[in-house]
């Protein structure tokens, strides 16, 4: 177990230093305008092409999916089998919002907020010997593992990069 | 000489700012959440929410099918139904093509029944929705056969219930002298 946490905490401490330096250097001023703009969209593109897939994947069977919740045995089977039902439309619509450009700030903060509960479930499942798929993508899931939390420490980082470089305009533009 | 006007009290951008992430990602939640919940409701065979544990997490770990999803494997004739119940049980009645593997001779029955499944997938049922008998006899086919091991939510009784078609009478019933005599010809 204290090996699984040591790995947990190592890869979350290269994440943390990764991402802090990335968005430390966007954050700054120097910037030009074409570079953020171009990164703003090239993330949330990314980040709703990798929730897409991911939700139409679940969408197929709403049942298989919900088993894969409750494999976790973090939550009872009625909550899981809501959520089952639910994640998919909530991860289509916040991928439309980041496509699309409406809400995208709600999208990139639902997203980050999911990635962050999907990390904390991989890692409880990994610390407690709980070998499972982890039903990311539906029926193409692959084994919990820590590459996958290395994958969502990722994917996180997508999800903030386009909110850093947007709260670095608005405070550009607003003389702050 | 006129007063100046009083200035306007201090604002918090940063907080208003703050609010309003907040208020977008509530609402793709609430919108999203609406929407799941209404394409469920609207699904020909919509998902219940009161399912047992044991349906979603099976002992075995074989996954559970409904109906709906049992019949279309049974029409596309691409998976072997395993009837977990007694001879006497499947006797009575049975799923149109099932195999019988009783739980209590299992251990005997389960070569000739890895060459009749030659990798197809087994969904094996039992008498009801308790799905303890097909449970027990889907972790014994997981730990000895490669194919995919289903279990039928329901059950014989939800599969007649549903309509679908049954039979009776010995075919399909298997004999593990068979195996090694006739290379898996006995039905």
């Amino acid at each position: 177990m204290w090996s699984a946490i040591l790995t947990l905490l190592g890869i979350t401490a290269l994440a943390a230093l990764a991402g802090y330096g990335l968005l430390y250097r966007l954050a700054q001023p120097g910037l030009k305008p074409w570079l953020w703009r171009g990164l703003v969209v090239l993330c949330r593109l990314v980040l709703a092409g990798v929730f897409l897939l991911a939700a139409i994947g679940k969408l197929e069977n709403p049942f298989a999916f919900a088993t894969s919740i409750y494999a976790y045995r973090v939550i009872p089977a009625s909550l899981a089998l809501i959520v089952g039902v639910v994640m998919p439309a909530i991860e289509i619509l916040a991928a439309a919002a980041l496509v699309s450009g409406v809400l995208w700030r709600g999208g990139a903060v639902v997203l980050g907020g999911m990635l962050i509960v999907f990390i904390a479930a991989l890692f409880q499942a990994i610390v407690r010997g709980i070998d499972i798929d982890c039903g990311c993508f539906g029926s193409e899931s692959s084994s919990v593992s820590f590459w996958l939390i290395a994958r969502n420490y990722l994917l996180l980082l997508l999800a903030l990069c386009p909110l850093v470089l947007d709260a670095r305009r608005w405070r550009r533009l607003s003389g702050r | 000489m006129s007063a100046p006007p009083p200035s306007a009290p201090p604002t918090r951008p940063g907080r208003h700012r703050l609010l309003r992430l907040c208020g977008e990602a509530l609402l793709i939640l609430l919108l999203g959440a609406g929407a799941g919940l209404a394409r469920n409701a609207l699904r020909a065979d919509p998902l219940p929410y009161d399912i047992p544990g044991n349906m979603l997490l099976t002992e075995s770990g074989a996954r559970v099918v409904f109906l709906a999803e049992a019949l279309v494997r049974y029409q596309a004739a691409e998976t072997i139904f395993v009837d977990a119940r007694s001879r006497d049980g499947f006797l009575g009645g049975h799923i149109d093509g099932a195999l019988c593997v009783p739980l209590e001779e299992a251990e005997l029955l389960l070569d000739e029944l890895d060459l009749w499944s030659g990798g197809q997938p087994l969904l094996v049922y039992g008498a009801t929705a308790n799905l303890l008998r097909a449970d027990e006899l889907a972790r014994q086919l997981r730990g000895r056969l490669t194919s995919e091991i289903l279990i039928l939510a329901g059950g014989f009784e939800g599969w007649q219930q549903g309509g679908y078609p049954f039979s009776d009478g010995p075919v399909g019933l298997l004999d593990a002298a068979d195996a090694s005599e006739e290379g898996g010809e006995a039905w």
